[in-house]
């Protein structure tokens, strides 16, 4: 006996209809429980406490505050890991208890367990949300607004503060450390200071001075000693010279009696040897047929004669005292050009003494400076050297003195104004709270004690299937059904049913109306009921 | 219908009178009821209790009266009932109509039965008969048999009356004795009886098994509708069903439990010819029947048509 028709659309109504007849019987049931739920429910919205927010902005400096943390990973990029972090960072640390303990949290906790426990809902209830341009927002949800606001300034507090002391810590280490630095490089300083001048001091006569360079010094102090060497041989040539003229060790003019010899004696000597020279000289050019050299060679025969006489008849001339304190003095000797000549030799002995001298001290000069070929320049480079170090050192020492004034002068600006972390909004908590949405409550529990009571009603048909139409008699038995009888009512049954329903309908009505009533007293009613049960504030 | 019964029904109508399902008082049957045990050898046969019964008379189909029971629907809709207890009869006719061929067996014994109390098991099986009686050719005896609450007989007026138990006590009584006829000729009521303690036990003896067969052969051309008591509750409603041949299962619409109906149709011989009937039923829209719920209007005992709509 199939009455179902194709269209499943009709079906699926019919069987909706069908469901429905059989939960309708159960109506009583889902009301009372109805009720149940939405009393209750309402008692408990009454009951909740208020529930306040705190919220605080703050700018964090991420990238330094979680560094730290990270111990070398990198900071993420992305916001909500940021957000991640910086929400370990501020709550997972002691801070949060010592902000607990601070605003008197743990007056509410009977035993260590129970103040464990009370943190961790601490932990969940604080709220870290934002990140983007390194902007938190702090928020702490409590039924006690000073309380809320109090932990949430606590907690910014020492958080504060403990960033500014890693601050300070920071900028006193890195003091520490350029203090440190500029010590030891002012020593060194010192070192090469000291150095430099026992180095100067050392070495006092081979310092550069107004000298110049060393080989320049030797170059020239060898040209002096050639040049001077040439001007001694040049005098001691002419001293020589000089010396024979006098001495006459020249046979220019006669025989003579060594040793004897008159200063006229010698005198003729010495013109007759220039005139010998005179006449070589001219031999080489002329004949003897030459006038020029039959003139000289008269000369020189009346000189040689001149020679032979003086010889053999030595004049008595004065003697003065000349070699070996003794002069004779002859007619040589008042000869002028033999004083000359003698004059001569006197200046060049002399010269030549002088010359010897400056000839040995530029000779040692000269020996000197060659001795020193190996050491000035290597002093020369040990001192470019020293000077160079003394340099380094000192461009260092500027430099960290400089750092340490910078320092300084960041760390005076530092403590006034925080880099890593500055709270933009302080903690705020708006009077009116932001939980419990009492309406929104209200509602909710309406209907979830419709949807309760219609829940039952569905429950308790399922637990109990009936028969509401033929098919189904059909379907589940599997015996011919013959037909099916309406529904009759008698007076007095219909009467009951109308009571029943009457009844029903009253306390459909009725709920509604305590609905309305209990939103209606929402304002006056919430403290009132609390003050009556003498509730606690939730945690 | 007596002037008590005209006053009781214009105080119900007037509303001042609240009334319970007390009955009236029995209808004036020819039954003279004497406790007189002194009267000996009276031709007249006696009931188990020493009552002496003459044959019954006639009882009156009160159908004013059936109708504010709720047993019979009401005048409106007269028509539309009579119209769905003819389609329950059908079936079972044929199934009567076809009993020289070996198919179904005491097929005339139709026994409306139900899992549960309460589910219109009476109500059927006096709308049932009716219609039966309304057929031509066909006489109908209605059995009480629910004899622990015999509400059949009390709808009748019959609960004085003796009847089954009665019949199954004394040998010397005989149903056409104790048959009450009714002014349709073609139904007529076996009363519940005399009540009795251990009535259950009787039902299930061997007496009323030759006392069925006993009815089924002298009365093959009569359908016996039996009204029984109630399958997961007595023990002889199953024995009954044993010996009828064809039962009609009265399950109450958006009430009996299915494993009540099912744990009851377990109890029956599947051999039987066993009909399903979906009683006190609602409409839903989109079936094919006509139909309506309709019940009684206070004031004036006019229906109340509210749903027209269709029948599932």
């Amino acid at each position: 006996m199939n009455l179902n028709s194709a269209n499943p659309i009709y079906e699926l109504c019919r069987a909706a209809l069908i469901q429905l007849r059989g939960l309708w019987r159960y109506r009583v049931h889902g009301l009372a429980f109805a009720w149940i739920l939405c009393v209750g429910g309402w008692t408990t919205v009454y009951l909740l406490s208020d529930v306040y927010e705190a919220r605080a902005r703050v700018y964090v400096d991420t990238d330094s505050v979680l560094k730290p943390l990270l111990g070398g990973m990198a900071v993420p990029t992305d916001v909500i890991g940021q957000v991640r972090l910086m929400t370990e960072a501020l709550l997972s640390g002691p801070q949060l208890e010592e902000a607990a303990r601070e605003t008197g949290l743990h007056l509410r906790a009977q035993s260590p367990r129970e103040f464990e426990a009370l943190l961790n809902a601490l932990r969940l209830k604080i709220s870290i949300e934002g990140g983007r341009d390194n902007l938190y927002t702090i928020s702490y949800v409590d039924s006690d607004r000073a309380f809320a606001q109090r932990l949430v300034q606590t907690l910014l507090d020492s958080f504060m503060e403990e960033t500014l002391d890693e601050n300070r810590e920071d900028s006193t280490n890195a003091e520490r450390f350029l203090d440190q630095q500029i010590a030891s490089y002012a020593q060194r300083l010192d070192d090469a200071e000291s150095q430099l001048a026992e180095f100067k001091k050392a070495n006092v006569g081979l310092m550069p001075g107004n000298r110049g360079d060393y080989y320049t010094r030797l170059q020239n102090a060898m040209r002096d000693l050639e040049e001077t060497r040439a001007a001694y041989r040049i005098a001691r040539n002419r001293r020589d010279v000089l010396q024979q003229q006098l001495e006459g060790e020249r046979p220019t003019w006669g025989i003579m009696q060594r040793g004897q010899a008159s200063a006229a004696e010698r005198q003729l000597q010495s013109q007759l040897e220039s005139y010998q020279q005179q006449l070589d000289v001219l031999l080489l050019q002329y004949t003897e047929m030459h006038p020029d050299v039959m003139a000289i060679r008269e000369v020189m025969a009346d000189l040689e004669n001149r020679l032979a006489e003086q010889r053999r008849n030595p004049t008595s001339a004065p003697q003065l005292q000349f070699d070996e304190g003794v002069v004779t003095l002859n007619s040589l000797d008042l000869n002028p050009v033999y004083q000359r000549t003698k004059i001569a030799l006197k200046d060049t002995e002399v010269e030549l003494v002088a010359l010897q001298g400056k000839l040995a001290k530029e000779k040692a000069d000269v020996d000197e400076l060659q001795r020193m070929v190996n050491v000035i320049p290597e002093i020369e480079a040990q001192l470019a050297a020293l000077n160079r170090d003394y340099d380094v050192n000192r461009s260092q020492h500027t430099a960290l003195l400089k750092k340490l004034e910078i320092l300084r002068l960041s760390q005076d600006m530092g403590e006034s104004d925080n880099d890593k972390f500055r709270i933009i909004d302080p903690p705020n908590v708006p009077l009116k709270p932001v939980a419990p949405d009492r309406r929104l409550l209200l509602v909710t529990v309406l209907v979830a004690g419709l949807i309760g009571g219609f829940g039952l009603m569905f429950f308790l048909h399922q637990l109990n299937p009936i028969f509401s139409t033929r098919q189904q008699l059909w379907d589940v038995v599997g015996l011919p059904v013959l037909g099916a009888i309406s529904l009759m009512r008698t007076a007095t049954q219909q009467l009951t049913f109308r009571k029943q329903s009457t009844m029903f309908g009253a306390g459909v009505v009725m709920l509604l109306l305590f609905y309305g009533l209990a939103l209606m007293f929402l304002e006056t009613g919430v403290p009132w009921v609390q003050s009556a049960l003498a509730a606690e504030p939730a945690l | 219908m007596s002037i008590i019964e005209k006053a009781l029904q214009k105080l119900q109508d007037a509303g001042r009178v609240t009334p319970a399902i007390r009955l009236p008082p029995p209808p004036e049957i020819d039954v003279e009821v004497t406790r007189d045990e002194e009267i000996q050898g009276s031709s007249q046969p006696r009931s188990s209790d020493g009552r002496a019964v003459t044959r019954p008379g006639r009882v009156a189909i009160d159908l004013v009266r059936m109708r504010s029971l709720g047993v019979v629907a009401p005048e409106a809709f007269a028509a539309h009932a009579e119209d769905e207890y003819r389609r329950l009869k059908w079936p079972l006719l044929n199934n009567v109509m076809r009993q020289d061929s070996v198919e179904v067996p005491g097929a005339n014994l139709i026994m409306v039965a139900s899992s549960l109390p309460g589910e219109g098991k009476t109500t059927t099986a006096v709308n049932l008969a009716m219609s039966f009686a309304r057929e031509r050719d066909c006489t109908v005896l209605l059995v009480d048999a629910d004899v622990a609450k015999p509400h059949l007989s009390e709808i009748f007026g019959l609960q004085s009356q003796a009847g089954l138990i009665d019949v199954l006590l004394d040998d010397q009584l005989d149903v056409s004795d104790v048959l009450v006829r009714t002014d349709n000729d073609a139904l007529r009521i076996l009363a519940a009886g005399s009540p009795y303690r251990s009535a259950p036990e009787l039902l299930a003896s061997n007496r009323m098994k030759m006392l069925i067969r006993e009815l089924a052969e002298r009365y093959s051309d009569r359908i016996m509708v039996f009204d029984s008591p109630p399958l997961l509750e007595t023990n002889e409603a199953q024995v009954l069903a044993g010996l009828v041949g064809q039962i009609v299962l009265v399950v109450q619409a958006d009430k009996t439990p299915q494993p009540a109906v099912l744990e009851a149709v377990g109890l029956l011989d599947t051999t039987k010819a066993i009909n399903l009937v979906l009683n006190q039923g609602r409409t839903l829209p989109g079936s094919h029947y006509h139909g309506g719920y309709y019940g009684y209007n206070k004031t004036d005992g006019k229906s109340d048509r509210r749903y027209p709509g269709n029948w599932t």
